[in-house]
């Protein structure tokens, strides 16, 4: 079974690799029939790696500890659950769950695409089958899942070798979120590469409207969505197992999760500039590079070991590379938008500051800053022992220091933003907007602060907590009034139309809400009080004033 | 016997992904699909229509104020107006811009209900969701 | 004119972000070093906070003190470290681990550690991979 893995595996790799050159060749002959057959042959990348996959399961469940990786994450009395989840327990494993879910990707992307935009699409499938062959190789010749254990015997011959159980899935990993937190998150990180595709093989076209936009938008959606629900499941794991009395650490394993979600999150909004006002499109393809290439950073930083992390796989050797891989794709990504800015201008200029494009401009510096921020204290050990030879880490402090302050800016752009009209925006129309949001939070305010709280951050946070909250209300309301009145539906019914018939805006305001629900938890930090002491019997301790 | 197995599997996508290549002429040439200039400012007109909705909802909403409405209707009439004659001006036959025009149109008509993709005319069911159009 | 003023505004928000991480890296900066890297720097280190990783000496953790002392090594170098932190040790803090001291030199050339991290002994993985490898 090992053996049938394995060449399941080495076939995909040839497969994909097939794959890419025959969608190039097909492609620059204008040959649809080998772009056909290299999407075939995605297809069977596909299934091979899902026979690889499916051989992977059978010998855990089978307790085969000659496999390597099995007899270091799996042992005879785990139970059926946690047995699934020792596959992605250590790295080897981890690295065929990725490689499956990207091949599965793939193949369901090329499948939605085959009879649509046939001039993109061969472009499309090479860059997915570039990223597949980059993993799928290093997993088979690196990494490989299906290593057996030898033995060298007195005589110096080799010999297999198979331990009477293994040595069991680490207990910190025996908890339900990390079952299925590795899957969440890996599909987070991975369906950035779809519109990266996308965005690619428009560039190579010279189609670079708003299509690869409007067709990845949904993929795009459903990678941040994971990706969030990924960064919560850890979180809550972290709180639950790890004796760290908290849900986020800023360890350098989390960082690398959360960097392509914020890219992630200024990509969602900006294309919004671009397909409604034609601005920004270098920007767009920019981001939308770096978002996937942070993905592929964040696998780098746990299996390379460059940082040290409580997460983290340990060193694998991998690390070359992935450096290696991210610099070309950075190069030619970069190439590739220097060929083709003259066909990227803008087709407008900003009108004006109080307009909604410039909300949405500032969210997209304010969140590339934060992603910045969050770069930049990672690597900080990193830098500095190339810099100065000395390793220099950074810390909470460091991070809160930084993060916070853009945290609430953030928040008052998902509260004003939405306020703003495209194009300008007069005082006038802005008294109209703000009125009750602004009421609201002084009331707040006032509440807060006459409730003996001086906490800065906390009431700040408050405040804009409640702008926010306001204002989507507001946003519903009048919209129903105005549907009420115009279809003449009832107040309720006007609500869910309203929802249903403007999913962007509306579903926008629904995450909008959520992420308030997200702030307000997090300002409750202010008044975390931890401490920890040894007591002697009789002793008392007072925590807190 | 596991030789065996490996040359079935070998043999099956083998097939699989060959067969395409000694298949009949499939029926789309790939130099047809690119994006005009049309395509582009029917794209646009689209984009400043929806704008132009999206401005008198707010409007209704008392979200702006009379003086605001009034300018941003001009200019998002003026840039139809644009639009519409950088249209006529096309070096494109007469035939193809009506035809474009059309497509313009059986494009805004042609969204799913369910999910808001666009869908070729003609299909019966959208390649997005599934729903039955 | 819109231009400039959205200019001016993105460089006082960065500027001030940039302050911030500033002061944030001023207060949470820590030299992350090995006992023989201290040992040969130890001079420069005068008043720094200083990560310090090694192994702990079997046998020399000593509890009978008002503070708790004991030697962590690396290949070359050992330095006695005093804890004078209130959090409770870890579990995994036992002769052999690889520990994890954060802290300041003091007066008589211990190293005062106010934080104490312990990683398990990872012989056991070690070994394992020794096996398979070879």
């Amino acid at each position: 079974m090992a053996e049938f893995g394995n060449f399941c595996l080495l076939f995909a790799l040839c497969l994909s690799l097939y794959a890419l050159f025959a969608a190039l060749i097909g492609a620059s002959q204008r040959q649809p029939r080998i772009v056909k057959s290299a999407e075939k042959a995605a297809f069977a990348a596909a299934g091979c790696t899902t026979l690889s996959f499916a051989a992977l399961l059978y010998l855990t469940f089978t307790n085969d500890f000659s496999i390597s990786h099995i007899a270091e994450s799996s042992s005879r009395d785990l139970a059926v659950f946690y047995k699934i989840a020792a596959i992605w327990g250590a790295h080897d494993g981890s690295m065929l769950l990725w490689v499956f879910f990207t091949a599965l990707l793939c193949a369901i992307v090329i499948y939605q695409n085959r009879s649509r935009y046939r001039d993109m699409m061969p472009y499309v499938l090479a860059v997915l089958m570039i990223d597949l062959c980059f993993f799928l190789s290093l997993n088979f010749f690196l990494s490989n899942p299906f290593k057996q254990l030898t033995q060298v015997l007195a005589d110096g011959t080799l010999q297999k070798f198979m331990p009477a159980d293994g040595r069991g899935l680490n207990p910190l990993l025996q908890h339900w979120a990390m079952v299925i937190h590795p899957p969440i998150l890996y599909l987070g990180f991975i369906g950035f590469l779809i519109p990266f595709a996308f965005a690619i093989a428009a560039l190579i076209t010279g189609q670079i409207g708003t299509t690869w936009i409007r067709t990845t938008r949904r993929w795009t959606l459903l990678t941040w969505l994971l990706l969030g629900a990924g960064l919560l499941l850890g979180g809550k794991w972290a709180y639950v197992v790890l004796g760290w009395g908290g849900y986020w650490g800023w360890d350098p394993v989390e960082n690398s999760s959360l960097m392509p979600w914020l890219m992630g999150t200024a990509f969602l909004h900006s294309v919004i500039i671009q397909e409604r006002r034609g601005m920004l499109k270098i920007w767009n393809t920019i981001l939308i590079m770096l978002t996937y290439l942070l993905g592929v950073f964040g696998t780098f930083i746990t299996r390379s070991g460059v940082v040290s992390s409580v997460h983290a796989f340990s060193d694998s050797g991998l690390g070359h590379f992935f450096l290696i891989y991210m610099a070309a794709v950075l190069i030619a990504s970069l190439g590739l938008i220097a060929a083709r800015r003259s066909i990227m201008k803008s087709e407008r200029q900003l009108d004006s500051l109080l307009s909604r494009e410039s909300a949405f401009v500032f969210n997209n510096l304010v969140l590339v800053a934060a992603c910045l921020a969050v770069f930049f204290g990672t690597m900080f050990p990193v830098f500095s022992k190339w810099i100065t030879g000395v390793q220099i880490t950074l810390d909470a402090p460091f991070f809160n220091k930084i993060n916070i302050p853009i945290g609430l800016i953030l928040l008052l752009l998902t509260g004003v933003g939405p306020l703003f009209a495209w194009r300008k925006t007069s005082l006038e129309s802005l008294r109209r907007a703000f009125f009750w949001p602004a009421i609201s939070a002084a009331v707040v305010v006032a509440v807060v602060f006459i409730g003996g709280i001086r906490h800065f951050y906390f009431i700040i946070c408050m405040a804009l907590c409640t702008f926010v909250l306001v204002s989507i209300v507001e946003e519903f309301f009048k919209g129903a009034l105005v549907r009420r009145e115009t279809k003449g539906e009832s107040f309720a019914a006007a609500v869910v139309n309203l929802t249903l018939k403007n999913k962007r805006r509306y579903g926008g305001y629904i995450v909008h809400f959520s992420i308030v629900m997200i702030f307000a938890g997090l300002a409750g930090n202010a008044f975390n009080r931890e401490t920890k002491a040894q007591l002697a019997t009789g002793q008392e301790l007072r925590i807190g004033s | 016997m596991i030789w065996l197995l490996y040359a079935a599997l070998v043999m099956i996508s083998g097939y699989f992904v060959l067969a395409p290549l000694f298949g009949k002429t499939n029926n789309f040439d790939l130099g047809l699909c690119a994006e005009t200039e049309l395509d582009r400012l029917l794209d646009r007109k689209a984009v400043n229509n929806k704008g132009l909705n999206d401005l008198e909802f707010e409007y209704k909403m008392g979200r702006l104020s009379d003086l605001d409405f009034k300018q941003l209707e001009t200019s998002y009439k003026n840039e139809a107006a644009i639009i519409l004659q950088g249209i006529e001006q096309l070096d494109v036959p007469k035939i193809e811009k009506e035809k474009g025009n059309k497509k313009g149109l059986s494009r805004a008509s042609t969204k799913c209900p369910a999910c808001g993709a666009e869908t070729a005319p003609g299909k019966k069911f959208c390649a997005d969701c599934g729903r039955r159009l | 004119m819109a231009r400039m003023k959205f200019i001016v505004g993105g460089a006082v928000i960065v500027a001030a972000l940039a302050w911030m991480g500033f002061v944030g890296f001023q207060e949470s900066k820590a030299y992350y070093i090995t006992v023989d890297e201290y040992a040969s720097m130890a001079g420069d280190l005068h008043g720094k906070t200083v990560k310090l990783a090694g192994d702990v000496v079997a046998g020399s953790i000593d509890r009978t003190k008002p503070r708790m002392e004991f030697i962590i090594e690396s290949r070359t170098n050992k330095i006695k470290v005093r804890y004078i932190g209130t959090d409770i040790i870890p579990d995994t803090f036992k002769d052999g681990s690889k520990a994890l001291v954060e802290g300041n030199i003091a007066g008589d050339g211990a190293f005062e550690a106010r934080r104490i991290e312990a990683k398990c002994a990872s012989k056991y993985e070690a070994e394992y991979k020794k096996r398979s490898s070879s």
